[in-house]
């Protein structure tokens, strides 16, 4: 009974870290996917900004970042989380057309041609019940649904796409926008190693960090957002309050189960068995706690989950991919705790001397 | 006795409450190679102790307890010496209750490097020495009290040692049984060349030991 109950613990604990991890994982992952699914290989932000979505820098440093050597293309974007329909967030993109942006994009219908012309992600069309054709509001304009796009990343898929100069207008924000994207020459070079590319990526945001004082860049395929770190580092935080719990729980049981085999053991050190086996013993223990709990945990942790990502709130903006080395880690980092939590239970067994327990009894 | 010692407790005295109480007092006593020897007493005459520290289980507070000759706290510390040269047996069996017969037994010999066979077949061996191979995959919970204590003798013998050490093998028993238990300790002293240290404080019949000491007060009285 006691048994079950700590392990059913450990598999509340853990599922409530798979959960948080999971959910952070695939926003972290859903957001680099934006940036690489889109073929850009460096962001350029306002420095010092909490927030990419508070980011905001001139439109005209588009034109002076293309003039660095190795600088392809650079685009502008601008980000605005917009309620479309009560409480159904989306995130609007404001993107010029024909931006390099656009390469690769599915689209069912047209792309964007007039100034309230609006290019519906799949889920987000799904999500608003809207079709191509149809008629949506935006701060009050009206906007011609022209197409409605496939991306192979959630993120931009439950958003809109409008051109970037109508977005600036209905933001209030002319000549502003979040950031730019570049594409590198070397970026789809199959003649240059990956160092090769790296040392050419590395010079670039060399030359921006020393020629452009007011704006930060960063690689996309370490990209995480400033708000989002926020979250990481707090869900880091409420995950070790977590393992915090599971290794009270797993010393508290394996200390009284200690306790109660006090005679047991102090036997087994009488008839000969060495400390260390006993060690083994009370941590091996520990550790089935720890993986019986950790299995528990990751089924609970996927179901809790998966209906997370269903929430009105999130919906649309986290993909729900399977990892099985984020399972592995999960059931392997339950076991580390379970083992460590039997560390304390451990050595309380070692220091039974066989003398007293006999004596006592 | 022509015998070799085999245990020799030299002067040894045990205090307990910072020497208030005397639990031994300078006593001093020969353990032959292949004897049974009854240590006897009344309750809290100190044999119990005396046993414990033959056994290597406590340190004496002045004297020494010699093995072949060696102090038995150095040699005590050694990998796999208790299992191997000395088997216990106790008064309330101390088995482990959610093991069946079998994994009892084989308990001492998880400290022995054999492969899972050969434990088995050792243990299987000598549940068939003490008359209980029907009941090898039995649970210990649902074996009579004179069960009990072969299984516990069983466990004492399966590695093989050459000293025995049996505190009140019989006090939990009634008296048929505590005739078996004996004659089981006669049997295998006989067969394997086991030395027996018995404390006992009931009287039992001379054929089941060679040689016995009187314990009074925390010295030898015979």
């Amino acid at each position: 009974m006691r048994s079950g109950l700590t392990i059913l613990g450990v598999g509340i604990s853990i599922a409530a870290f798979v959960s948080l991890r999971g959910l952070t994982d695939n926003l972290e992952k859903s957001l680099q996917s934006t940036y690489k699914s889109r073929g850009s290989d460096l962001v350029v932000m306002e420095k010092s900004t909490l927030d990419l979505f508070a980011s905001s820098i001139d439109q005209s440093y588009v034109t002076s970042l293309r003039r660095i050597p190795h600088v392809k293309q650079s685009t502008p974007v601008l980000f605005y989380f917009y309620a479309v329909k009560f409480k159904q967030y989306c995130l609007l993109y404001g993107w010029e057309p024909g931006s390099y942006l656009f390469d690769g994009f599915k689209i069912a219908g047209s792309p964007l041609q007039n100034d309230h012309d609006a290019l519906v992600g799949a889920v987000a069309a799904k999500r608003l019940n809207m079709l191509q054709g149809d008629k949506i509001k935006i701060r009050g304009e009206e906007f011609r649904i022209c197409g409605i796009f496939q991306s192979i990343n959630i993120l931009e898929e439950s958003g809109i796409i409008l051109p970037l100069s109508t977005l600036q207008k209905i933001k209030n924000t002319p000549g502003k926008i979040t950031a730019i994207n570049l594409r590198l020459d070397c970026s789809d070079s199959l003649k240059m190693s990956l160092e090769q590319r790296q040392d050419i990526s590395k010079q670039v945001q060399d030359t921006i960090n020393n020629e452009f004082s007011d704006l930060e860049v960063k690689d996309v395929q370490d990209f995480v957002s400033t708000p989002f770190s926020v979250v990481f580092s707090f869900t880091w935080a409420i995950s070790m309050v977590v393992f915090i719990i599971v290794v009270m729980g797993i010393i508290n049981t394996m200390s009284t189960a200690v306790l109660e085999r006090r005679k047991e053991i102090g036997i087994l050190l009488a008839i000969g068995w060495r400390k260390y086996r006993i060690v083994t013993l009370v941590l091996l223990e520990a550790a089935m706690y720890g993986f019986f709990g950790g299995i528990i945990g990751i089924i609970l942790g996927c179901v809790m989950t998966r209906s997370l990502i269903t929430a009105p709130a999130v919906q649309g903006f986290i993909s729900m991919t399977p990892d099985s080395a984020f399972v592995i880690k999960s059931l392997l980092l339950s076991i580390f705790v379970g083992v460590l939590a039997g560390i304390y239970p451990a050595v309380k067994a070692v220091s039974i001397e066989p003398i007293e327990v006999l004596r006592y009894e | 006795m022509n015998k070799p010692i085999i245990l020799e407790a030299v002067s040894v005295s045990k205090f307990y409450k910072d020497g208030q109480v005397k639990a031994l007092n300078n006593l001093s006593l020969q353990v032959y190679s292949g004897e049974i020897l009854a240590i006897r007493g009344p309750s809290g005459s100190g044999k119990s102790t005396l046993l414990h520290l033959l056994g290597g289980l406590d340190s004496p507070t002045n004297g020494t307890v010699l093995f072949n000759g060696k102090p038995i706290q150095k040699i005590c510390r050694k990998k796999g010496f208790r299992v191997k040269n000395m088997g216990f047996v106790f008064q309330a069996f101390y088995l482990w209750q959610n093991l069946n017969v079998l994994e009892n037994v084989m308990l001492p010999l998880m400290e022995i490097n054999l492969s899972r066979k050969e434990k088995v077949l050792r243990a299987v061996e000598i549940i068939g020495e003490v008359g209980l191979l029907d009941r090898s995959r039995a649970s210990v919970k649902n074996l009579s009290m004179g069960q009990r204590q072969r299984v516990a003798i069983a466990r004492a013998l399966v590695a093989s040692p050459s000293i025995i050490f049996a505190d009140e093998p019989t006090g939990s028993l009634d008296s048929k049984n505590a005739e078996n238990v004996m004659q089981l300790l006669r049997r295998v002293n006989q067969q394997r060349h086991v030395t027996v240290v018995m404390v006992t404080h009931e009287n039992i019949p001379t054929e089941y030991y060679d040689r016995q000491v009187h314990v009074l007060d925390g010295k030898i009285c015979t």
